[in-house]
């Protein structure tokens, strides 16, 4: 729920469970939680002609899941990496959307908490590394 | 050449193997390659592809790692033919460390696809220090409108969700 409501204190018209049914078909989903059975609910969320795009670097297993999901040429991809072009547009981009980042320090030599924290979901937005010279 | 004061060794924490804490050690500051830059690391966040490092669930890390692909600093020293960059200009280190420019991928501006490509963190250290060397063609000067610390989930979460929305197509 703390996830659903920062979503929407980003500007979220809707946000929901991962098993709840949005309130229209989507045009696109993007996954990031690395959940295989995101896949199939995804492909059930997005209309005919719609993209599901799995932006994770590992994921659990996709589960079996009917073809009539994928049928009506819904698309279904990942993402790999960055190439540098997608980094000098999107460093070019983002201060004018503006897009806008939340963060939590952590000292550097705190790097286990911050990762414990950050695992167990206990704040929203990112655990970013300090070093004692930077503080 | 250094023209600031550089301390001889660093705060590094590091990954010796999987599923098991980072280490809190002092290691020596390395010392930039050819192309390579030096960056003092101002800040680094923390990737939940760093999750996926620790609890080894990708293959073939070099170990033992420093983690951190999402770096904010300056840089503090050059290394042979690096002259895109200046002492203390301010860049940022993604996930993207190393590509082989030579083959299909990197000749078709597909480098993320490159079969011998090397990743921040993960196969080159990374963040989670003091210091760290990364090869001046994947290092990026960051916008002025933000801070060390809310640029560094630019880096990874920003760009890598920036790729999957435009490979979302139009919709």
């Amino acid at each position: 729920m703390q996830a659903q409501d920062f979503a929407r204190s980003l500007g979220a018209v809707w946000a929901g469970a991962s098993d709840a049914a949005p309130p229209e078909p989507l045009d696109a989903a993007l996954i990031f939680a690395p959940v295989g059975a995101l896949v199939p609910a995804a492909l059930r969320a997005v209309r005919p002609g719609g993209v599901v795009v799995c932006g994770g670097i590992h994921m659990s297993a996709i589960p079996e899941f009917p073809y009539e999901l994928l049928w009506q040429e819904r698309t279904l991809r990942s993402v790999a990496n960055l190439t540098r072009a997608d980094a000098e547009e999107f460093l070019a981009l983002a201060p004018r959307v503006p897009v806008r980042t939340e963060t939590h320090r952590f000292p550097l030599g705190q790097a286990n908490e911050a990762l414990a924290a950050f695992r167990a979901g206990r704040f929203s937005g990112a655990a970013v590394l300090v070093p004692a010279e930077a503080a | 050449m250094h023209l600031t004061v550089m301390p001889e060794t660093m705060e590094a924490m590091r990954l010796h193997a999987p599923r098991t804490p980072l280490r809190a050690e002092r290691v020596g500051i390395p010392e930039p390659g050819p192309g390579e830059v030096l960056v003092r690391v101002c800040a680094c966040a923390v990737c939940r592809t760093d999750l996926h490092v620790v609890d080894g669930e990708l293959p073939n890390p070099l170990l033992p790692i420093t983690p951190g692909h999402e770096i904010v600093g300056r840089v503090a020293a050059i290394g042979a033919g690096a002259d895109r960059f200046a002492e203390g200009d301010r860049v940022g280190i993604p996930w993207l460390g190393w590509t082989c420019g030579v083959c299909e991928y990197c000749r078709s501006g597909r480098e993320n696809l490159c079969p011998l490509a090397r990743f921040t963190g993960y196969q080159i250290d990374g963040g989670y220090a003091g210091f760290a060397c990364a090869d001046a063609r994947f290092c990026f000067p960051i916008p002025s409108e933000y801070d060390d610390v809310s640029a560094t989930p630019l880096l990874c979460a920003g760009l890598i969700g920036w790729r999957t929305l435009r490979l979302a197509g139009e919709g």
